[in-house]
């Protein structure tokens, strides 16, 4: 069913802005003004500063969500599904819903931006069915790299800046995809190594605790490490029977990675909230979770799966 | 909690501890067993020695107490027939509940500050009875070591049993005092008609473990104590909330002390704790 006087289906937005903190207030808080105006609901998912103005502007407004991008998206695999729950949650409601998520921000690692980008792209793909809803992406132009703008044109059919106006192209989501299957950096020689064995996760489990001890982790994270590691390890095991994994510690952060033979051929793995019925999923998705970084490349040679946890 | 886990030294058990020996060597069994029956003669226990071999071979196992006619004869030593308690190598859960109880009572009377059992069951899987018998058996014997003033020490013979059939039995006792762990995680009674888990459950022990929560699981509701959980993942998690939900007449479980890893596991799968 189409809303009177709404175009069908979801609507994924790239908007330029300029001028810093006050640019990205005066670009949205008309929008989102005029969607709670107008009896529709808004979710404003970006940087501390940005949620905190919003939060300034619109006290507690009932329709308003705000979240801190920066702990929900820390690692870019967790927004998609956070997405999915708010917008069925307001379509439940039958009035219009407007998203504004703001993954990019300056400051974020080279190895952050790839799974941004692969996350923009993934968004196309996630909602393609969805009925009408709106999701604008805010881009600081003025302090992002321009390589990291034109990524953003490539996945978002529609992008917006107030200088050149609104320009729309199909996105090739697929394509953008593919071109992200670069390799990861090598491992460093003074990782540790374990030949993944059946029924031998304790060992697995050993390892990662003593990295947590060593980095400084809390006990809380590394609570989360261990529990990554070890469903890492069991997926490996799991789909290809055996595996290597790599841990080593990074600026105080500690990052494993497993090698398989293994092939994910779903890009949107671990993106999906698992249902109490499905039988398979949840190792992905609880990896997705609890790690601020997750970085998977997988091809019919086989798939290297890279977590980072602070 | 009672004392669970991995690596314990025999002579360190005390009264309501459970332990399980599997030896490679008869040497060792008998170094450690010793040792443990030892410790209970220091602390005033009847000591209880059942094996399925001759008695006289029993007292030779013995030696090393010191005079076993002595201790036989002062009543701190009792030697019992594997084939006495258990009926021909068969399982009789009632009437083995009923031995001990009754070994216990007369230990008590007898001056003593308890019984401390040290039984070799090798035999009986030798001897034809199942592993998940034994099992079921031997979580019902926990439940009289935890109740009442009793320890034991249940020891089994790499060389004879598999070792898929030892995981199994190490899984029943809340402690190991094997050099190499047995099973990964350890489900024992705890608390008023309750269970406890110990150690680590992830996706390749989650099924042994459900097996054994279903093999130790009262036959009245009950609850599962998970405080002294080392690590779970949500294979495990989906193996006990599988569990408690169960309908159709079965016992029901409700969880305690679940730890920080369990709730946030369930948490992330949807999970209703």
């Amino acid at each position: 069913m189409t809303v009177a006087g709404c175009p069908a289906g979801f609507r994924h937005e790239a908007l330029f802005y300029r001028g810093g903190l006050n640019g990205f207030v005066a670009e949205l808080a008309s929008m989102v003004s005029e969607t709670l105006s107008s009896g529709g609901s808004a979710v404003v998912a970006a940087p501390t500063d940005r949620v905190e103005r919003f939060r300034g502007l619109f006290a507690d407004h009932e329709r308003l969500t705000l979240i801190d991008m920066t702990g929900l998206g820390a690692n870019p695999g967790r927004i998609i599904p956070a997405w999915r729950e708010l917008a069925d949650t307001a379509l439940e409601r039958g009035a219009p819903f407007l998203g504004i998520g703001e993954p990019v921000w300056v400051g974020r690692t080279e190895d952050e931006l790839v799974e941004c980008h692969r996350h923009e792209a993934l968004i196309n793909l996630a909602f393609a069915e969805d009925p009408y809803w709106r999701l604008v992406c805010p881009y600081d132009v003025d302090g992002l790299d321009p390589n990291v703008i034109q990524d953003a044109r490539a996945t978002h059919p529609a992008s917006f800046d107030r200088r050149c106006g609104l320009s729309e192209a199909p996105v090739d989501a697929l394509g953008v995809l593919a071109g992200l299957e670069h390799p990861l950096s090598e491992v460093p020689d003074h990782a540790a190594t374990i030949r993944l064995q059946p029924g031998r996760l304790a060992d697995v489990r050993d390892l990662a605790r003593e990295h947590a001890a060593v980095a400084g982790l809390s006990a809380e994270r590394a609570g989360d490490l261990i529990l990554a590691v070890t469903e890492m390890a069991a997926n490996s095991i799991r789909h290809s029977g055996t595996g290597t994994l790599d841990i080593w510690r990074r600026d105080g952060r500690v990052v494993c990675q497993t090698r398989d033979r293994g092939h994910i051929q779903d890009p949107m793995v671990g993106r999906r909230r698992p249902g109490l019925s499905h039988s398979s999923g949840r190792g992905m998705w609880i990896i997705q979770q609890v790690c601020d970084l997750v970085q998977l490349r997988s091809s019919p040679g086989g798939t290297t799966l890279r977590i980072t946890v602070a | 909690m009672r004392t669970c886990g991995a690596g314990h030294d025999p002579s360190g058990l005390g009264c309501h501890d459970h332990g399980c020996l599997v030896y490679a060597d008869t040497e060792t069994f008998l170094a450690r067993g010793v040792a443990y029956l030892q410790e209970g003669l220091r602390r005033g226990e009847r000591a209880l020695y059942v094996q399925g071999v001759p008695l006289a071979q029993m007292r030779e196992h013995l030696a090393g107490l010191g005079s076993v006619d002595e201790l036989l004869a002062a009543g701190a030593l009792e030697l019992v027939s594997l084939h006495d308690v258990y009926a021909d190598g068969g399982l009789d859960i009632e009437q083995q509940t009923a031995f001990y109880h009754d070994a216990i009572d007369r230990a008590l009377a007898g001056g003593f500050s308890g019984l401390r059992g040290l039984a070799d069951g090798t035999t009986l899987l030798a001897g034809g009875a199942d592993a998940d018998g034994i099992a079921r058996w031997e979580a019902t014997a926990d439940r009289i070591m935890a109740e009442r003033p009793m320890t034991g020490m249940c020891c089994y013979d790499r060389r004879v049993v598999p070792a898929r059939e030892l995981a199994l039995l190490g899984a029943v006792h809340p402690l190991d005092c094997s050099g190499d762990a047995t099973s990964e995680f350890h489900v024992f009674s705890f608390g008023r008609r309750g269970l406890a888990v110990s150690g680590s459950v992830d996706t390749f022990t989650a099924a042994e473990f459900q097996k054994v929560l279903d093999l130790a699981g009262p036959d009245q509701d009950f609850t599962l104590d998970l405080s002294a959980l080392d690590f779970i993942d949500h294979a495990g998690v989906l193996a006990i909330t599988g569990r408690s939900g169960a309908t159709d007449g079965e016992p029901r479980m409700t969880i305690t002390g679940a730890p920080q890893m369990f709730t946030r596991v369930a948490e992330l799968i949807g999970v209703p704790v």
